[in-house]
């Protein structure tokens, strides 16, 4: 999937769209996905005092959000630096993953897709659905390497403690399909919690433990560790006293403090080692509920003692959610795959609630939204909303096409949020949303055409020379090169020479004349020898030799200085990755973010036109200018203009509204 | 009679503004932005600004093939030529004599030895385990580091001045100037950031420019 999709609502029209809660017979669910948020939302959460600000949390990430969902930037990264640290294992971009989608099998893959399926999807879908699920499919394929390699990277640093986790898990009473679903993911927000007596702290419940923050998500500490053979991964939290109480379930039982989270007690008795999904606090009296897999428990003492509730009508085993909705008094509810069970006195009798038209099996989350009347529930697939107690519900589930469903709040002035496996949505109303909403939908068309971030982000690396860091190569060719000696040849070639010459002055007497006439001269060469004197050999005329030498360097196979250069120049490397990749990611999404600024704008005077399209190419440009031109060549709508889609976006809006309507009549 | 059919013109034009305002504002702004085609596009005076500042990628790839081709090659190569003459010069004088002691003759024998040697001496050496592991690739590698953040400066500031360049020309079009002073101000600013760009492509933007017609100052 996409990975990384940014989005920027103008503040002013953000700020018109949560003012009110929309009515629940026209919902339509429009995708406010921003950044990390593309990758699944797990939890959401509306501060109490505030309700422009949001948090949102998925695999390995929270999210937040200062004006009402228009913009988001990651506030606590689970899989940043300290997992590197802890894990020695990094997630990088390799060279195979970042070919273009022309040049991998996908395309071939696609295309017999396309040839296979289009025509029967238009058949039965009609040929807009048929296009955009082709599209999907495309996306899907132009990622799966980079997602492939994300969970390949995962599973190498995970690998270790996975087992630790899973045994951990299966001990403590999970079923094998939930422990194997927990144990895969240390990285997982399981859950978001902010107290209404405590606005500014956020606590986020993760499998690598319960992380803090009391500065609204600016700054994080971990209050319990998820890590290491005795860690434990938090599910579910909840706190009162303005942040001094808090109860964390885990998987390995519940775990008070009461210092604000120094220090810890394991509660003892029922939920000393019970896996405890769900902690929940009565404000009325202070209590605490907490679900796990054999029971549903509460204590008055915050937590010191517990009581085992039995509850009739449903087993425990089967529950997928418990919640006490603020203006419901004590009234605590329990959602299990049959319906809805309530119970008014403390969890002493249960009543199954009988409202038509509500999913018989597979509830998550029931949630009242204005009063006790409105009230509004999730199964994996569908909304449904009642507005009369629960008595008959109806499906509010336009705008989601194949998300599982995962999360829905509601805000404190009514406005609703659903996290899903595909991102954020928010519940809105009306035909204004109808045409952003397909606009939005248009957007999203041309995005699937451009190219991935990992693609860009992988032409980026290549580009720089940047695409490996082969510090592991680096250091096993260092290992074998100790082995190696240091040699020469010496080569030596002589060429000699002997010249003799002897001369014989021969005198009759002693005293004639020493003339030449009786000069008798002998003048021999030779190569070898002279053969008057018979002297030494002195050596060939030439000969050649040759010497091969060869040396070790001991030391070095014990210490060599290079291995620690290598781990230097390594972690430079890394960083200057780190920060092109960082650079390229942003402007991708400041361009997106752009893009959708033109589209939520709608007409453009010229000024506003030629202004849009100058910093759309000034980012094109930059983008172009990290990837060595990469991005224009293969990115589309390069005009400003061309994201105005004023042709026929309103008429297809008002065609969705009317099918909503046709559907609420036909319901 | 004419300026009243000019004002209908007008009228008519500005109804289908109103009416049609994407349009028209389209085409102006299509048509304002194609006013500078004959300009250098801004993916030239990056690569210019590249090529000035000696940040070209190309250069890095070359350091790596040069540096791991370097060890195939012997690390030090010596030659020794010498050259050796001797000469030697023997001389050796008989006397005969008879038996009364006279001298009869005598012999006086020279010899003159020359010997001559050349000598070529060569020798090679390789660091065989920089065949396996080359140390100067990590070197390349540090400076492929610090050359990417000295590339993502240039590449920024270029194209930042650039399109602020842009939006200064597009602002002398769209705000015409309404006094000699602001003309100047104006097309002051131009030039400066025409400077900027320069400075960073060592004079290949107004060049360019210069070839379209166009004068930079």
């Amino acid at each position: 999937m996409l990975l990384l999709i940014g989005l920027v609502w103008q503040a002013h029209a953000t700020a018109q769209e949560g003012a009110d809660a929309p009515p629940l017979s026209e919902l339509l669910w429009l995708d406010h996905s921003a950044s990390l948020l593309g990758t699944g939302v797990n939890a959401v959460v509306v501060a109490p005092d505030d309700p422009l600000r949001l948090y949102a949390a998925g695999r390995g990430y929270v999210a937040g959000s200062k004006d009402g969902g228009a913009t988001w930037g990651p506030l606590l990264l689970l899989a940043g630096n300290e997992f590197q640290d802890e894990d020695q294992t990094l997630i990088e971009v390799h060279e195979d993953d970042l070919q273009t989608f022309e040049d991998t099998d996908a395309e071939a893959q696609f295309e017999s897709l396309r040839e296979e399926y289009f025509d029967e999807f238009t058949q039965r879908y009609g040929e807009t659905l048929a296009t955009e699920l082709m599209l999907d499919i495309e996306d899907d394929l132009r990622d799966e390497a980079y997602a492939d390699l994300i969970d390949l990277a995962s599973e190498a640093g995970n690998e270790r403690d996975y087992l630790d986790r899973l045994n951990r898990l299966l001990t403590a009473g999970f079923s094998e399909e939930e422990a194997t679903r927990l144990a895969s993911d240390p990285l997982a927000v399981w859950s978001l919690v902010i107290e209404v007596d405590a606005p500014k702290i956020v606590y986020a419940a993760t499998g690598r433990g319960l992380y803090r923050s009391i500065d609204r998500g600016t700054r994080w500490e971990r209050l319990i560790s998820g890590l290491g053979p005795d860690g434990d991964g938090v599910l579910s939290v909840r706190a009162a006293d303005q942040g001094k109480t808090i109860l964390a379930g885990t998987t390995r039982g519940l775990l008070v403090s009461t210092d604000a989270g120094r220090t810890w007690s394991r509660s003892l008795g029922a939920v000393s080692s019970e896996p405890i999904r769900e902690v929940i606090r009565v404000d009325a009296r202070g209590r605490f509920f907490a679900m796990g897999s054999r029971g549903i428990f509460r204590t008055d003492d915050t937590g010191t003692t517990w009581t085992t509730l039995v509850p009739t009508g449903f087993d425990v085993a089967d529950a997928t959610a418990m919640l006490s909705p603020a203006g419901w008094g004590d009234s605590l509810f329990v959602t299990t795959p049959k319906g809805v069970h309530r119970s008014d006195d403390g969890g002493g009798t249960w009543a199954k609630l009988s409202g038509s038209g509500l999913a018989s099996s597979g509830l998550l989350q029931v949630l009242p939204v204005d009063g006790v009347d409105k009230l509004i529930a999730i199964t994996e697939g569908d909304v449904y909303a009642s507005t009369d107690g629960g008595d008959n519900w109806f499906t509010a589930s336009a705008g989601l096409v194949g998300q599982d469903l995962r999360w829905i709040a509601v805000g404190p002035t009514g406005e609703l949020w659903l996290g899903s496996s595909s991102g954020l949505l928010k519940g809105l109303a009306g035909e204004a949303a109808a045409i952003q909403a397909e606009s939005i939908r248009r957007l999203r068309e041309i995005w699937a055409e451009e190219p991935s971030i990992a693609q860009v982000v992988g032409a980026g690396l290549i580009y720089h020379g940047l695409e490996d860091t082969p510090v592991d190569g680096w250091h096993e060719a260092l290992f074998f090169s100790k082995f190696a000696p240091q040699g020469w040849v010496t080569l030596d070639y002589r060429q000699r020479r002997y010249d003799n010459e002897y001369v014989t002055w021969v005198f009759p007497n002693r005293d004639s004349d020493r003339t030449l006439d009786t000069i008798s001269r002998q003048q021999r060469r030779t190569n070898y020898q002279n053969p008057q004197t018979n002297d030494e050999l002195l050596g060939p005329p030439s000969n050649l030799e040759w010497q091969v030498f060869a040396t070790w360097d001991l030391g070095r196979m014990l210490y060599d200085p290079a291995s620690t250069t290598i781990e230097n120049v390594g972690a430079q490397l890394r960083k200057t990755r780190q920060k092109l990749v960082g650079r390229i990611v942003r402007l991708l999404i400041k361009r997106r973010a752009l893009q959708l600024r033109v589209v939520s704008t709608g007409e453009l005077a010229v000024e506003r036109h030629i202004e849009f399209q100058l910093e759309l190419e000034e980012m094109t440009a930059l983008l172009d200018g990290l990837t060595g031109g990469y991005y224009s060549k293969a990115a589309s709508s390069y005009r400003a203009e061309d994201l105005l889609f004023n042709d026929d976006v309103e008429e297809t809006a008002r065609e969705s509204l009317a099918s909503i309507d046709t559907e609420g009549e036909n319901e | 009679m004419r300026n009243q059919r000019g004002r209908w013109v007008w009228m008519a034009m500005a109804a289908l503004a109103l009416l049609f305002p994407s349009v028209a504002f389209a085409q102006s702004a299509d048509q304002i932005l194609a006013s500078f085609d004959d300009e250098p596009t801004v993916l030239e005076v990056q690569a210019a600004a590249l090529t000035y500042s000696g940040l070209d990628p190309d250069r890095v790839e070359g350091w790596n093939t040069r540096a791991n081709l370097a060890n195939l090659l012997p690390e030090r190569a010596s030659y020794t030529i010498r050259y050796q003459d001797q000469d030697r010069t023997m001389e050796q004088l008989t006397d005969d004599y008879n038996e009364a002691g006279t001298t009869l003759g005598a012999q006086d024998r020279r010899e003159l030895r020359t010997q001559t040697e050349t000598r070529h001496e060569g020798r090679v050496e390789w660091d065989f385990s920089k065949l396996i592991f080359n140390p100067e690739v990590l070197r390349v590698a540090r400076e492929v580091g610090s050359q990417t953040k000295l590339r993502e400066d240039v590449l920024t500031t270029v194209t930042k001045i650039f399109y602020e360049r842009r939006r200064a020309q597009i602002d002398i079009i769209m705000n015409p100037p309404s006094d000699a002073a602001d003309k100047l101000r104006k097309e002051l600013r131009v030039q400066e950031l025409t400077a900027d760009i320069d400075a960073m492509t060592g004079s290949w933007f107004s060049s360019e420019l210069k070839a379209a017609g166009k004068n930079p100052y």
